[in-house]
């Protein structure tokens, strides 16, 4: 008997479920009844799992790095040709995203883990007490911190984007920027869909979110509660008692289940508890509107590029025409102090072409000055972009502004739309951005990566002098990709600072980083600006380098802002082009009132 | 006397037959059980009982078949232990398979080389899923949350980046 056709995809799917652990009893039955009877269709299923047996092999091969398992040694003559392309990639979820700009080894070597990781932060409390050390809004969180509130609300946002209300008492581990522990107490969990897989786990079940809002009560014997208050999730009971074949309980809105050590069971008085979580918090934040620069690129005249500047003291428009404010942001901190006449009252951190109310040709203070090898690249630069008009690099073209007056050692993000042919070529690979760091030539830079050998090809690459931060997500596909590149403090002292990539809004994960002791802190330990008043934001190419080949590529909506920005406010610059509103004080523990319908069945 | 005969030589042949071939023997097993944690346990397990029983084995002669034998009645040993959701065939179901997968050893291993041409070739992104969610300590949740993608969808995208890779392998070994 040969196969084709519907059999041969009916016994592949069948096959694939098989692998995956998603095949159910009457599919296992047909597959069986399939091989009896035909030996092709053995033949077929043979070669399906030995693919799946190969597959372990070589995923296994190619796992290098990862800091909590010791990886096997491959010969490199026993490594395909394409190992070290994906080498890294295995190891990227074990590994810490930390990337230090300075201060802990010389010359690049890979990262290990690192336990001193932020990976969320206090965005919200009220009436916190706390068990040991007290933590105030805005707090960075470490990897492996253990939160432990005596009383009140403590809300925490996950870099990754899952944000967790914590009701005390509770002790919560948090793990990393996807992974928490409930040790005891309950939290509601909203979970957006580019953090869609962050899970919450404890002794008595592992919950994986898959885009929702719910809700946990751990009790100090171990027994949890689970409430669904919006979308599903999957939850992997650790009773004893658990059927093998069907690890995992999948509920949905307004379903509930209580998992202990030996048994999963519905939960009692289900919508007398669900009130707890429809309690209406008010919740104290300390953020204020971050100060930015942001270049639209719809302004474009002759061979400037209009850019507005709020907070730096300055609002910048090239040409003399008025760029509209796209960023409804409040003028005024939460001080009440308006933060551009705060900046404009000399403040020696400005740099000097940017004082207000300068008329000379400074005067366009950050407007991009555009510089291409004839006018023709001045003409073919403005392109439509993912809002109104882009800047297109041809490899010609090259752009430079008044950079921003950050602080060396702040936090701040950077973030912009970037297209780029999917056949650009690993010449075109110059930086999307850039500028000096210090007087050595040492750069930060902003790029797709080309060097396959340190990370993945064609992701976003941060370089800051020798050292790199590589990404995941491919870049040079011809398609409009959001970018955001946040650099915050560590605990680990003072100016040590990490960096976090976002593409498209979700947190990217990395695929290699190298790490050096920086230069920068060769110029003392004072704060001092990175900027002062000399420096320039180079787009396009490295600062300085005239004569090669440039970026090819499509940029729009670039901004520069002096703070480090959640993954909320990311996806709301990515999704608005402006950020989310001051935070309302009242948050609501969960939207759990459609919960208080008759409960579902549950899919056990 | 014979080389290999010496205890010191037998069990350095063994060390070598064990090492060159454990993938071979994994995949056979994996095959007879579709479940990476108990084919694991059925190969440490073989591997014990072919340490064992390596005074019996004739140099020269095929060491994977051999090794498979016990492999096979191993798992028919386990079939207790393990239960239908792991051991997936009843007894004339799971022989038929094995005598298949032994036939087809040498094609195995062809294709097996020719695998790595192909995840070659794969675009990046599907070559991160499928690395992802073979890994050790991967899986579908993992691999979707790594490429960004949806459960749902990353099963999906599995089951089209295995039958592309099927069809990679096939068309490298024909030519």
């Amino acid at each position: 008997m040969s196969l084709s056709g519907q059999p041969r995809l009916e016994l592949h799917e069948l096959c694939s479920r098989l692998v995956d652990g998603t095949l159910s009893e009457p599919q296992r039955r047909r597959l069986e009844e399939i091989l009896a009877v035909s030996p092709e269709a053995r033949r077929v299923y043979v070669r399906a799992m030995a693919l799946s047996a190969s597959l372990f092999d070589y995923a296994s091969e190619m796992q290098t790095e990862a800091p909590e398992r010791s990886p096997r040694p491959i010969p490199f003559s026993a490594a395909p040709p394409w190992w070290w392309a994906v080498g890294a990639l295995g190891a990227a979820a074990a590994i810490a995203l930390a990337f230090w700009l300075g201060g802990l080894s010389e010359s690049g070597r890979r990262l290990e883990s690192q336990p001193h990781e932020v990976v969320a932060h206090l965005s919200g409390a009220k009436d916190c007490q706390w068990a040991e050390a007290t933590l105030q809004p805005g707090a960075p969180l470490q990897s492996g911190q253990r939160v432990e509130l005596a009383a009140g609300f403590a809300e925490i946002s996950f870099d990754s984007g899952a944000l967790l209300v914590l009701e005390g008492p509770a002790s919560l581990d948090v793990n990393s920027a996807w992974e928490a522990v409930l040790r005891r107490g309950a939290l509601t969990a909203s979970v957006p869909q580019e953090a869609i897989g962050f899970r919450i786990s404890n002794a008595a079940v592992d919950v994986v979110d898959l885009g929702t809002e719910f809700s946990m009560v751990a009790e100090e014997n171990g027994a949890t509660e689970v409430f669904v208050l919006r979308g599903a999730i999957e939850a992997y009971p650790r009773a004893v008692s658990s059927d093998p074949a069907r690890p995992s309980v999948v509920l949905r809105e307004t379903q509930a289940r209580r998992f202990d050590r030996n048994r999963v069971a519905e939960v009692r008085n289900r919508e007398q508890k669900l009130l707890r979580f429809v309690r209406k918090v008010s919740l104290d934040r300390a953020l204020q509107p971050p100060a930015f620069v942001h270049w639209p690129f719809d302004e474009t005249e002759g061979a400037q590029a209009a850019a507005e500047a709020i907070g730096f003291g300055i609002r910048a428009v090239a040409a003399g025409k008025a760029t509209p404010a796209l960023l409804p942001l409040p003028a005024k901190n939460v001080r009440g102090e308006d933060r551009g006449e705060r900046k404009a009252k000399k403040d020696p951190l400005l740099p000097s072409q940017a004082r207000e109310g300068e008329t000379d040709d400074s005067a366009n203070g950050f407007a991009a000055r555009l510089a291409g090898s004839n006018s023709s690249n001045l003409n073919a630069a403005r392109v439509p972009g993912q809002r109104g008009q882009a800047l297109n690099f041809d490899g010609q073209l090259a752009a430079t502004a008044l950079l921003p007056p950050f602080v060396h050692g702040t936090p701040r993000t950077v973030a912009f739309w970037i297209k780029i042919p999917p056949d650009a070529g690993v010449a075109e690979s110059e930086p999307i951005l850039a500028w000096p760091l210090t007087s050595d030539g040492d750069t930060m830079e902003f790029s797709w990566n080309r060097a396959p050998n340190q990370g993945a090809f064609g992701a976003l690459r941060t370089s800051v002098g020798r050292g790199f931060i590589i990404g995941t997500t491919p870049l040079r596909d011809g398609q409009w990709h959001h970018v955001a590149v946040v650099f915050s403090h560590t605990l680990r002292g003072p100016q040590k600072m990490q960096a976090r990539q976002y593409v498209d809004g979700r947190l990217d994960h990395v695929s290699a980083k190298h790490f050096t002791k920086s230069k920068v802190k060769r110029l003392g330990g004072e704060p001092r600006l990175i900027s002062n008043g000399g420096e320039k934001l180079s787009m396009g190419r490295r600062p300085n380098e005239q004569g090669k080949t440039g970026f090819l590529g499509t940029i729009d909506e670039l901004f520069l802002l002096d703070r480090a920005l959640s993954q909320k406010e990311i996806r709301m610059l990515m999704l608005h082009n402006r950020l989310p509103s001051p935070e309302p004080s009242v948050s609501t523990l969960g939207a759990a009132a459609k919960a208080l319908s008759p409960p579902t069945p549950a899919t056990l | 006397m014979n080389a290999d005969s010496t205890p010191i030589e037998r069990q350095k042949l063994l060390v070598r037959l064990l090492t060159q071939n454990q993938r071979r023997i994994f995949s056979y097993l994996y095959t007879l059980v579709p479940d990476r944690h108990a084919a694991e346990d059925l190969l440490q397990q073989t591997c014990m009982v072919v340490c064992e029983k390596f005074g019996e084995f004739q140099p020269g002669t095929d060491f994977v078949a051999w090794a498979c034998q016990i492999a096979y009645w191993e798992v028919r040993a386990a079939r207790q232990k393990f239960a239908r959701s792991k051991v997936l065939f009843d007894d004339a179901a799971l022989e038929a398979v094995a005598k298949t997968a032994e036939e087809m050893a040498p094609e195995l291993s062809d294709r097996h080389e020719a695998l790595a041409k192909c995840l070659e070739k794969l675009h990046p992104r599907d070559r991160e899923l499928i690395l992802t969610r073979y890994e050790p300590g991967g899986g579908v949740e993992a691999a979707a949350q790594r490429t960004g993608r949806t459960v749902v969808a990353a099963y999906k995208a599995l089951t089209r980046i295995r039958k592309l890779l099927q069809d990679c392998v096939n068309l490298q070994l024909q030519s």
